[in-house]
């Protein structure tokens, strides 16, 4: 059978199953259908126009059906909206990226609130520049008073450029000053709940004399306010991690697949047995247009998780495969509501540099800059160079394996996209500062990338 | 003879000027009793006269009597309904950028239920005519603007209620079915055969008590009212069905799908109140001519049908 007409008897399916209104019921029921749409898209038997126009006519023939709920009506909207903003993707090829360990501390204490700001990696490309970056932001007298003598940059001259602008929780003033003087404002990119902030400042001149990407060459930077200022010496790089790279040689179908149940691990925070309904309809339809084998190793790992969540799967008659150990560490101890319901006083907050560049896969380059522990949450900060597959828009995967053995699964929640996706990610379970090193795992469609054993040098207030 | 001889006039309110006028649907064609002299007020209208709504109503029904998206969106039986609340669509209207509301492109009033091109002008991406908005903005915007003007124009025409939503979906699938397509149908298989199994699959359902999602249905060519073929047993029964375009229009258009519990494959001689239909008692019975005959019942505005005796 042709994609489209799978996909637009998909639709009769689903249309014909929708019962009542409420937006659940809409999302179920166009569910499986995105997915489908998707997985088709991924893989190139159908054109993405093609595919999106039956989701909308889906969804429109769903909201003519719900005559009294506004919530599907809206749920609607957001879907037109949707798809009038196509995505600022990037550019895509070969991006030069460099990645420079920081691991240093700014404490500023002269506000309204004490902060410690953690400075892990800088990261270059000839059209950024930035410093990936964790703010902790609590009461006055919070936090243990600055260890160092107070060392303030100069009064900026000229003004900020952006003035008057910024984040509960984010120090607003702060530049750099490099060693020859040139002075840049940093411009927070980035979320958090006014506490706990990540994310990275980027590095705009000031005044605006340098052509994009002269960040590079600097040696040094002098980092802070007037009140305290850290130096971080750009000249001094880590180790370089090995990354091997593997590529998997799989069919496009098997590749789809595989990377969408990976994400299953790593996107949101919602119970992963919501999700399965939408992979376990990937794949009869992906096996109906010829793009799956019989014996696909990722339709017998969906048949394992639909066994494990008790979630009907009349799609899936594979047998279920062993679940990986990595699925298995994260099913078992990283579920968030177990983690977060152990809520209490943990260790003080720690950083961590993590700076590693895997080679391009996918059109995409995957940078790490830094880890941060505070409580019994971590938060991995990065970069996706490249872009993002509709297909897929977590983007690769990414697990950390500790020297316990124990995986841990990053999930980008938020990131940012000019020309650029930084990221900031939970890291599930959270890694505790006693973590020495990591081996870091990143699945692609194409291939899966490794590095074993980089180390950790954790640094605290 | 036409498909919608087996069709009795259908009416609708517009809301048009200050009250609410009457939509005709009568022997296949879109009238309007409150503008006897339409022609007129549309030129009134290109001058820059108020167009009143009934005809920009009809304008819009000659538009998609051959859109493919009305069946993508429409009823597919008489017990699935279509609810559009018309101030809804003047909020998305609203939504829309200006020029690109009043640049609709004015047609020559001719509303009907025959074949119809397959895309108006304003499918073509010329919503707005010359220096319109598609010159205005990114081919991306445009297109998204040109879908979602195409999308409300189509929800004002299910607006118009149940009745006429059956109608305007024999307009098209009569559009699609007429020999002057031959050429445009395969390369709209997947939209024409997803419109024919969505069909198809309720009336099976009723004949047989099959699940629908069982059912699958593929435009039959060549001559012959098509083919059916039931297999398996119980819950793992499949029904495939091989029927002719024309079905849509002549039978399920017409509330002709399932009568007296047979399943209409062809209509021999359309008509209302009474018609001659082809019909199968059983999957593997050979279809019969039987004379059907229209009660006063109406349901979802299509009459309801009976063996005639």
């Amino acid at each position: 059978m042709d994609a489209e007409t799978y996909l637009r008897n998909l639709a009769e399916s689903e249309l014909r199953r929708y019962r009542g209104d409420g937006p659940e019921n809409m999302l179920d029921a166009t569910g499986r259908l995105r997915a489908v749409a998707a997985a088709f898209a991924g893989t190139g038997v159908l054109e993405p126009g093609v595919a999106d126009a039956v989701v909308d006519d889906l969804t429109t023939a769903l909201v003519i059906r719900s005559p009294s709920d506004p919530r599907v009506r809206h749920f609607a909207r957001v879907r037109h909206a949707h798809r009038s903003q196509p995505s600022a993707l990037p550019p895509a090829g070969q991006v030069t990226v460099s990645v420079t360990p920081i691991g240093a501390l700014l404490e500023l204490r002269g506000g309204e609130t004490d902060m410690n700001v953690y400075l892990f990696a800088a990261i270059s490309t000839p059209e950024l520049a930035c410093v990936s970056t964790g703010v902790l932001s609590l009461p006055k007298g919070s936090l243990p008073p600055r260890t160092q003598q107070p060392h303030g940059l100069p009064s900026p001259s000229p003004a900020r450029l952006l003035s008057g602008w910024s984040l509960q929780g984010v120090p607003g003033d702060l530049r750099a000053v490099d060693e020859t003087g040139r002075s840049y404002d940093l411009v927070f990119n980035g979320g958090g709940d006014g506490t706990w902030s990540t994310g990275q400042f980027n590095l705009l001149a000031n005044p605006r004399r340098l052509p994009p990407g002269a960040p590079q060459n600097r040696t040094s930077l002098d980092v802070g306010n007037e009140e305290h200022s850290v130096r971080i010496d750009l000249t001094a790089g880590a180790p370089s991690a090995v990354v091997t790279t593997t590529l998997n040689d799989l069919c496009a179908g098997e590749q789809f697949l595989r990377i969408r149940t990976e994400a299953v691990f790593g996107s949101g925070y919602h119970d992963i047995g919501t999700d399965l309904p939408a992979l376990a309809a990937m794949v009869p339809a992906l096996r109906a247009v010829g793009m799956l084998p019989a014996d696909s190793p990722s339709a017998r790992l969906i048949a394992a998780l639909c066994r494990r969540y008790a979630v009907t799967r009349q799609d899936v008659t594979d047998p279920p495969a062993e679940l990986p150990g990595r699925w298995t560490d994260v099913l078992t101890g990283g579920q968030h509501d177990s983690w977060r319901e152990a809520d209490g006083p943990g260790p003080p907050p720690a950083a961590a540099s993590l700076p590693v560049t895997f080679p391009e896969a996918d059109g995409l380059t995957v940078v790490l800059s830094g880890l941060l522990t505070r409580g019994r949450r971590t938060t991995l900060t990065g970069a996706f160079f490249g872009p993002v597959e509709d297909g897929y828009p977590e983007g690769p995967c990414i697990w950390l394996r500790d020297d316990n053995g124990q995986w841990h699964v990053a999930k980008p929640g938020n990131w940012s996209s000019d020309g650029v996706n930084l990221f900031h990610a939970e890291v599930v379970p959270p890694v505790p500062p006693s973590v020495s090193s990591v081996d870091i795992l990143i699945i692609s469609r194409i291939a899966d990338m490794r590095a074993a054993s980089v180390p950790l040098t954790w640094w605290t207030s | 003879m036409k498909w919608y001889d087996s069709l009795p006039a259908a009416d609708a309110q517009v809301p048009c000027g200050s009250g609410a006028h009457t939509v005709r649907w009568e022997s296949g064609q879109l009238t309007l009793p409150a503008h006897p002299d339409a022609e007129a007020e549309l030129v009134l209208a290109a001058l820059g006269g108020d167009k009143p709504a009934c005809v920009a109503v009809a304008e819009n029904w000659a538009r998609h009597t051959a859109d493919l998206g009305v069946l993508a969106t429409g009823p597919r039986c008489v017990a699935d309904r279509v609810n559009v609340n018309r101030d809804e669509i003047e909020q998305q209207r609203a939504g829309l950028p200006s020029r690109l509301i009043s640049g609709t492109p004015v047609m020559r009033f001719g509303a009907s239920s025959g074949s119809g091109t397959p895309r108006s002008a304003a499918a073509q991406g010329r919503l707005a005519g010359p220096g319109g908005v598609p010159s205005a903005l990114a081919p991306g915007m445009a297109e998204t603007l040109r879908r979602q003007q195409q999308r409300l124009e189509l929800l004002e025409l299910l607006a118009l209620g149940a009745a006429l939503q059956f109608r305007l979906s024999g307009a098209v699938c009569a559009a699609w079915a007429g020999p002057d397509r031959a050429d445009e149908r395969p390369g709209h298989q997947p939209e024409l055969t997803a419109a024919l199994t969505g069909r198809f699959a309720p009336a099976a359902e009723e004949w047989l008590g099959i699940h629908p999602d069982a059912v699958t249905a593929t435009p039959h060519q060549g001559p012959g009212w098509g083919a059916l073929e039931l297999t398996g047993h119980g819950g793992s029964r499949r029904l495939r069905a091989a029927l002719p375009l024309s079905w849509l229009a002549d039978v399920w258009a017409c509330g002709l799908a399932v009568v007296a519990g047979q399943l209409v494959v062809a209509v021999e001689e359309p008509g209302h109140p009474r018609a001659r239909v082809l019909a199968l008692p059983a999957p593997d019975a050979d279809p019969v001519t039987t004379e059907v005959h229209a009660t006063a019942d109406t349901t979802a505005g299509l009459p309801t049908w009976e063996l005639a005796f």
